[in-house]
């Protein structure tokens, strides 16, 4: 674990990527904690339920990890902002969405190596609605609210 | 069968158009190949050593008639005329081009089929028994579980980027005839006291080059709680797996390195805060499921009778046909495994003919099985020996389902980037000599499987005779392992001694039948005379 030096992301040339798929270059987000995977177990999840924003790191393309901190953080009620930073890929976006995640903060040269494009476009050229999906950020799931298709199918809302 | 619906149907359509736009983006450059692969590989796109493979997922092993068909045009437009069907349920395509890809998967979503998780360390394509729905010791149709499991893992966001790939087996009948033991989850499907589904979780078992025969997890999981469990044993999986050497990354590492008890902790600790109310829906969504496949079912036939026939086609139904379910009807298997055949390939052409006999013969429905052969599951007994002879035109018939000849084999060093040795020429020294046997005594029951390197694809530890290609010092060389077996008694083989070359191998082979032959006790099978004698003997004849 280390805390955030907001000044240091502050500096950052930085992207954010909403859940919506909207793509913009606001000032870097301020998190209480920056989560590591390696530390997830010795933080115990009850001191963390109760921040308000939470970096979630990812650290390289093959390492899902943070995708079940997050899914373990919502499941057991954390409310607050969860922020995807670190070696993501545009096709992971939804991935990131639908285990619970409410944006993507980019450095600039990972967004230009994919290309601008390829992220304003990485919440649009994906399967948007699962067959089971679980809790979503409480904020992006009424924007999102595209129940999913078991609960289509029987006719339940979300 | 399960058809799709419009919503089944969108999701396929939704991720073939996702995948040609990743197939562009790597084309362009935008992704690298590292970047690329874990995505290529979510499709089943696997880069070997001549070519790029396609491997396409077979649900539970079910096709209908136009499936396969689709699928024969596949090898013919897109390969060089042939498929190669697996052990998992699936077919690859070890001949095709980037460039093709994404119309192969269109062409798979026209015909409800798709390559989702055929491969990347995700939940792969979910297996049962290849007689599932018409074996005479089933008390359970496995089917329906294994499409709601389809459907949930379909694009799991969690379980994408596991440590490991992760693989789930169901059964649903007495015997294992789905390797489930051998299986990351394994599934035993049974019935509760109100004939609601319920199920044996086994985990951990693989084969690899650390072969787990699966543990016990929990007993008589009801329906309901099924999902919400897979869940919190994934999430822990997902978190405490290990990252750090993908050969120690499958689950039955963690749990050799935990503890079955520590995790069963961990995922009672993980399940009290799963959110319930997602999966709210499941059991509706299994009795929706459970009902297309209940109306599928055909009634007991009156007035059928197995036709005398000759003395071929009667061995033939003996060896190759299973008693049926339901009154009037056989399933039989169609080998793929002719004398001195690749063991799993079937060309375009007989795809195309066996779905014709399908349709003819067998209600439009075919199986893949995990012994690498097809399967018609509704033939009507009077059309037996009819159907015996236009498979015998298609050089498909031949009678050694269950039998020694019917090896298992993976691609090995012909098509693979990890083989050690050649997998392919060995299984059809083998299939040669060992149908020349079979001729000469009838019928010899043991399994006998090849791998062309220690990753076992060719399921070599899970058999009877099993065989492991490895490069020693430049040249080739094959080791035995003996008394392994993939049923519901599920063991590792032991490996015999120093390995074989290429040559020795059908010798060596024939030894070991001699010497289980001249042991064998009354009907004894190859496990159980291996079990009571041991090793020895069998070293004894062969290193001379
Ligand atoms: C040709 C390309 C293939 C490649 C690159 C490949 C790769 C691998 C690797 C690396 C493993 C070891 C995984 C581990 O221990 O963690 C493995 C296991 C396995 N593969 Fe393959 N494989 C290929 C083809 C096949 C084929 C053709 C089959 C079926 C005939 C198959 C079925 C299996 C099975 C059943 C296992 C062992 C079961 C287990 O996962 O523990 N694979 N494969
Ligand atoms: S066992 Fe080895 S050689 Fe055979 S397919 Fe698997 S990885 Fe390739």
């Amino acid at each position: 674990m280390s805390d955030l030096s907001v000044n240091e992301t502050s500096s950052l040339l930085g992207w954010r990527l909403d859940a919506s798929g909207a793509l913009s270059q606001p000032p870097a987000p301020t998190l209480d904690l920056l989560l590591e995977p390696d530390a997830a177990e010795d933080l115990g999840l009850d001191n963390l339920l109760h921040l308000s924003a939470i970096g979630l790191v990812f650290k390289t393309p093959h390492d899902g990890r943070s995708f079940s901190l997050a899914r373990r953080l919502r499941n057991a009620g954390f409310q607050g902002q969860l922020i995807g930073l670190g070696r993501l890929m545009p096709d992971q976006a939804r991935h990131s969405v639908q285990s619970g995640l409410d944006a993507l903060w980019l450095e600039d040269d990972l967004v230009q190596r994919h290309g601008i494009r390829a992220w304003q476009n990485a919440l649009n050229v994906v399967v948007g609605s699962l067959y089971n999906q679980q809790r979503l950020s409480a904020e992006v799931a009424p924007r999102l609210a595209a129940p999913d298709i078991w609960r289509r199918r029987h006719n339940k809302a979300a | 069968m399960y058809a799709y619906d419009q919503y089944d149907q969108a999701f396929v359509e939704q991720r073939a158009a996702e995948f040609r736009e990743q197939i562009e983006r790597r084309l362009s450059g935008a992704l690298s190949e590292d970047e690329f692969k874990p995505l290529r590989l979510q499709n089943g796109l696997y880069l070997q050593l001549h070519a790029y493979m396609l491997r396409v997922a077979i649900p539970y092993g079910a096709l209908n008639a136009r499936q396969l068909r689709v699928l024969g045009d596949l090898a013919d437009r897109y390969d060089k005329g042939y498929g190669h069907f697996t052990t998992r349920q699936n077919i690859q395509y070890n001949w095709t081009k980037l460039s093709d890809v994404a119309d192969m998967i269109d062409a798979l979503a026209s015909v409800q089929m798709h390559a989702i998780q055929t491969s990347g360390n995700c939940i792969r394509n979910v297996t049962t028994d290849a007689y599932a729905g018409v074996a005479g010791d089933e008390w359970l149709d496995p089917r329906p579980s294994a499409e709601l499991l389809r459907q949930w893992s379909s694009l799991h966001p969690e379980f994408a980027f596991l440590p490991r790939k992760f693989k789930i087996a169901v059964l649903g009948a007495a015997q294992d005839r789905a390797a489930m033991k051998f299986h990351d989850i394994g599934l035993w499907a049974k019935l509760d006291a109100d004939g609601q589904p319920q199920y044996d979780i086994w985990v951990g078992g693989g084969q690899g080059r650390t072969p787990r025969v699966a543990r016990l997890f929990q007993e008589a999981v009801p329906l309901a709680d099924l999902l919400p469990t897979l869940d919190a044993m994934l999430r822990v999986y997902n978190l405490a797996g290990r990252r750090d050497n993908k050969y120690k990354a499958r689950i039955k590492i963690l749990i050799d390195e935990m503890g079955i008890e520590p995790y069963r902790l961990a995922v009672v600790e993980e399940l009290a805060r799963v959110d319930r109310d997602a999966f709210a829906t499941a059991v509706g969504e299994y009795q929706r499921i459970a009902a297309q496949f209940e109306t599928a079912q055909r009634p007991a036939l009156q007035g059928q009778k197995v036709p005398e026939g000759s003395p071929e086609f009667r061995a033939w139904l003996q060896q190759n046909g299973l008693t049926h379910k339901v009154n009037g009807y056989a399933a039989v298997s169609v080998s793929l495994k002719t004398k001195g055949a690749i063991p799993g390939d079937a060309s375009g052409a007989q795809m195309r003919a066996v779905a014709d006999l399908a349709e003819r013969y067998s209600a439009g429905e075919i199986r893949v099985s995990h012994r690498q052969n097809l399967v018609l599951p509704w033939v009507k007994l009077n059309d037996l020996e009819t159907l015996y002879h236009a498979l015998l035109e298609q050089d498909l018939a031949e009678a050694n389902v269950g039998l020694v000849s019917d090896i298992i084999a993976c691609p090995g060093l012909d098509y693979c980037a990890l083989a050690t040795a050649r997998s392919i020429p060995v299984a059809q020294a083998l299939s040669l000599r060992l149908r020349e046997r079979e001729r000469r005594q009838g019928p010899i029951e043991a399994s006998l499987n090849i791998s062309g390197c220690i990753n076992a694809c060719g399921h070599h530890h899970a058999a009877n005779i099993g065989i492991l290609g490895l490069n020693r010092s430049e040249s080739e060389t094959y080791q035995i392992s003996l008394g392994g077996r993939a049923d519901e008694g599920a063991k590792v083989g032991d490996i015999l001694g120093p390995g074989f070359s290429q040559d020795q191998v059908p010798d060596v082979v024939e030894t070991l039948l001699d010497t289980w032959q001249s042991l064998r006790e009354d009907g004894e099978d190859f496990s159980q005379t291996y079990d009571r004698v041991g090793k020895q003997p069998f070293k004894e004849a062969v290193y001379v």
